[in-house]
């Protein structure tokens, strides 16, 4: 995988590539837009990783010029966060996804995978949160290689929270997904499977956290 | 500017009409007190005329016969001395020795010295009243020795005094007349000269608080030029410092957030290629939380310093709902709270609390709130968050079960760097002036108090409701 680094800090954009090389990643940086733009005419990349504060335009432009030569490779900014104050507007221009700074490298290299995932075309079938897998050929959950045995009830409350991991499946919608293999689901029956599947799920690096009157979330566990 | 004050002696107004109607007071008051002595000389003067020529007819009709005096009272002298006033008159004639040849023996004879055809005025009383005598004196021609009389006519004050006073009281209307005119004239000028100066403190009035606008100068009459070029060149001076200010500011974030990105990568990577010695693993993992917290210092500052900016009248902030902004933050603290063992939980999101702010604003505001809340917890609770409409307000509140800031402390929370508990290792004190800045700017109120548990806190902001 071969991914182009645009970040003007020479300090900041080597130790970004050493940290990416070093998951396997190869690594080409550009310290200016300028630079990017003409590495692009000659050379294809699997990803950007772009600043949008460079010192001879803004990241936007350079942005602006890869979509405008209808290239499609997956770009990925990193900014500061007042810079990215326009979230959406940057979205629209063809950004596939952001990270403010400083960035974390777990959830860089997971936002990237995802993106090389997409890109690829090969949506992933294997959705994860934590340590918890979940494979939507098989139908299987699993935490490091080891599957996990749930009822078909517990499953699909499961499989409805880990579709959306980090958002509030509301209580109805989880009720919903029930719906196919109980007719009426009390809330009270659902709580039961949620604290069945907490038990469950306690050592897979991901829970699922209660929020009062806005229903339940998959989330990884983060230590302090 | 204090309408209620008659007399405001730092109006301009007040001094110009002090000025105006002060010495015009000093001078009527001098010229009425003139007009006094001249009415009383005008009025003394004609009732002297008047006893002169009543006495001269008097003394007219006197002859001698044999040494007798022969004498008739000519009724042209008294109608002379007739008035409305109904004044009182006596006349008495005294022959050379001073007997009293005629008239009233109440009139004594006159004592003094008169020359020959010579008169003299005095002021005397007669029967309890005030006179006015004239002593007379006359040479009676027919007589052989030319006998000297003294012919003495006295008239009450009272239509001396009349006329006196009515002499008067005419000044004093036409002074009054005056007086009034000049005083409307001096309203109206007044009012007039003194329009622009009140049109400028009103148009600087109602500038925006921290505008930077110029004053426009066109207008204004051109005694205010220099007070005008005066504060436009402020205005230049203090837009060139903020924007100076606002460049170092932007400058230095940027630069510390570039270096605290660097050592963040560097911890990132030592983390990885660290032996598996827990000790290393535990500083590196320390390092990597204070550079955390260290960041969100860093961004708080930044948030401030551009909340301080001066408020550009930019086009309207978007349509935001509160209840998405509430649910997406609320999502973001969730593994946080979890993590502290605290439920967090909404009670009700009405999604037709709409207002006009940019996301990022509401985002940082809820942030905080619910941040605090679940920080300053101390132990296992809830924090419940909700979104209502109220009369023409959008109310957020977001309340605690937790300790609690103790009612003396309430105001100062919104203090930058102010601490509740100065022990506690988090939290950088910049959350809570961060709140407060973004409800000013945004036109909100916050107010604190205790939720009806009984315990805890409860922060309640009201946003105003676009009126439709």
């Amino acid at each position: 995988m071969k991914l182009l680094l645009v970040e003007d800090n020479r300090e900041l954009s080597f130790w970004m590539a050493r940290l990416l090389e070093q998951s396997g990643y190869a690594v080409e940086q550009a310290f200016s837009g300028g630079d990017a733009l003409q590495f692009l005419m000659t050379q294809s990349y699997d990803a950007i990783l772009l600043d949008l504060m460079l010192p001879d335009m803004k990241g936007q432009v350079v942005l602006k010029h890869i979509r405008g030569g209808h290239d499609e490779v997956p770009v990925l900014i990193i900014s500061a966060q007042d810079a990215l104050q326009d979230i959406v507007g940057h979205l629209d221009l063809g950004a596939d996804d952001y990270l403010v700074k400083p960035v974390n490298i777990v959830e860089l290299e997971a936002r990237l995978r995802s993106l090389l995932r997409r890109a690829t075309g090969k949506t992933n079938p294997v959705l994860a949160c934590g340590g918890l897998r979940y494979d939507t050929n098989s139908k299987l959950f699993s935490c490091e290689g080891k599957p996990l045995s749930l009822t078909p009830r517990e499953h699909a409350v499961l499989e409805a929270l880990i579709r959306y991991p980090g958002k509030t499946v509301s209580k109805k919608s989880l009720a919903d997904s029930l719906f196919t293999l109980d007719d009426t689901v009390s809330e009270k029956a659902l709580e039961i499977y949620i604290v069945r599947l907490r038990k469950k799920i306690e050592n897979t690096g991901a829970q699922i956290v209660t929020l009062r009157g806005l229903g339940y979330m998959l989330t990884a566990y983060v230590a302090e | 500017m204090s309408q209620s004050r008659v007399f405001d002696s730092r109006s301009l107004k007040s001094r110009l009409a002090a000025w105006a109607v002060f010495p015009a007071i000093v001078i009527m008051t001098f010229d009425l007190a003139v007009a006094y002595r001249s009415s009383e000389q005008i009025a003394t003067l004609v009732q002297q005329q008047l006893l002169h020529g009543a006495a001269a007819m008097i003394s007219e009709q006197l002859t001698v016969n044999e040494d007798e005096y022969v004498f008739s009272i000519p009724p042209a002298a008294f109608d002379l001395l007739k008035n409305r006033f109904k004044d009182r008159v006596s006349y008495a004639i005294h022959g050379p020795q001073g007997q009293l040849i005629a008239g009233d023996e109440q009139l004594p004879a006159f004592q003094g010295q008169i020359g020959q055809d010579g008169e003299k005025f005095f002021l005397t009383r007669l029967r309890g009243e005030a006179v006015r005598v004239v002593a007379y004196s006359y040479v009676i021609p027919s007589s052989p020795k030319d006998d000297v009389v003294v012919t003495q006519v006295a008239q009450t004050l009272r239509n001396h005094d009349e006329f006196r006073d009515d002499l008067l009281y005419s000044t004093i209307r036409r002074h009054l007349f005056l007086m009034a005119v000049t005083v409307v004239f001096l309203a109206v000028a007044f009012r007039w000269m003194l329009r622009p100066l009140v049109e400028f403190s009103n148009a600087l009035a109602a500038r925006q608080p921290g505008s930077l606008e110029k004053l426009d100068e066109k207008d204004a009459p051109s005694e205010l030029d220099p007070v005008i070029d005066a504060m436009n060149d402020y205005v230049r001076r203090l837009d060139h410092t903020l924007k100076s200010y606002e460049k170092f500011v932007a400058n230095t974030a940027h630069h510390l957030r570039n270096s605290f990105a660097i050592i963040a990568t560097q911890v990132n990577f030592a983390r990885r290629a660290a032996s598996s010695d827990p000790v290393q693993q535990e500083v590196l993992g320390a390092v990597q939380r204070t550079l955390g917290k260290c960041t969100r210092v860093i961004n708080q500052l930044l948030m401030l310093a551009s909340l301080d900016q001066p408020r550009k009248s930019s086009t309207p902030a978007e349509k935001t709902s509160l209840a998405a902004i509430a649910t997406s933050v609320i999502e973001e603290l969730a593994p946080l709270a979890q993590q502290k063992g605290i439920e967090l939980g909404v009670e009700a999101l009405d999604e037709n609390a709409v207002v006009r702010a940019p996301v990022r604003l509401l985002q940082e505001l809820l942030t905080n709130l619910v941040g605090n809340a679940i920080q300053h917890m101390k132990k296992t609770g809830q924090v419940t968050v909700s979104v209502s409409l109220e009369g023409a307000c959008a109310r957020l509140t977001v309340i605690d079960d937790g300790v609690g800031i103790p009612k003396e402390l309430r105001e100062k929370v919104f203090e930058r760097f102010f601490r509740v508990d100065e022990a506690s290792p988090d939290g950088s004190g910049l959350g809570m002036a961060i709140v407060k800045e973004i409800c000013d700017s945004l036109g909100a109120t916050i107010s604190l108090s205790t939720p009806a548990g009984g315990s805890g806190l409860e922060v309640e902001v009201l946003f105003p409701l676009e009126r439709q």
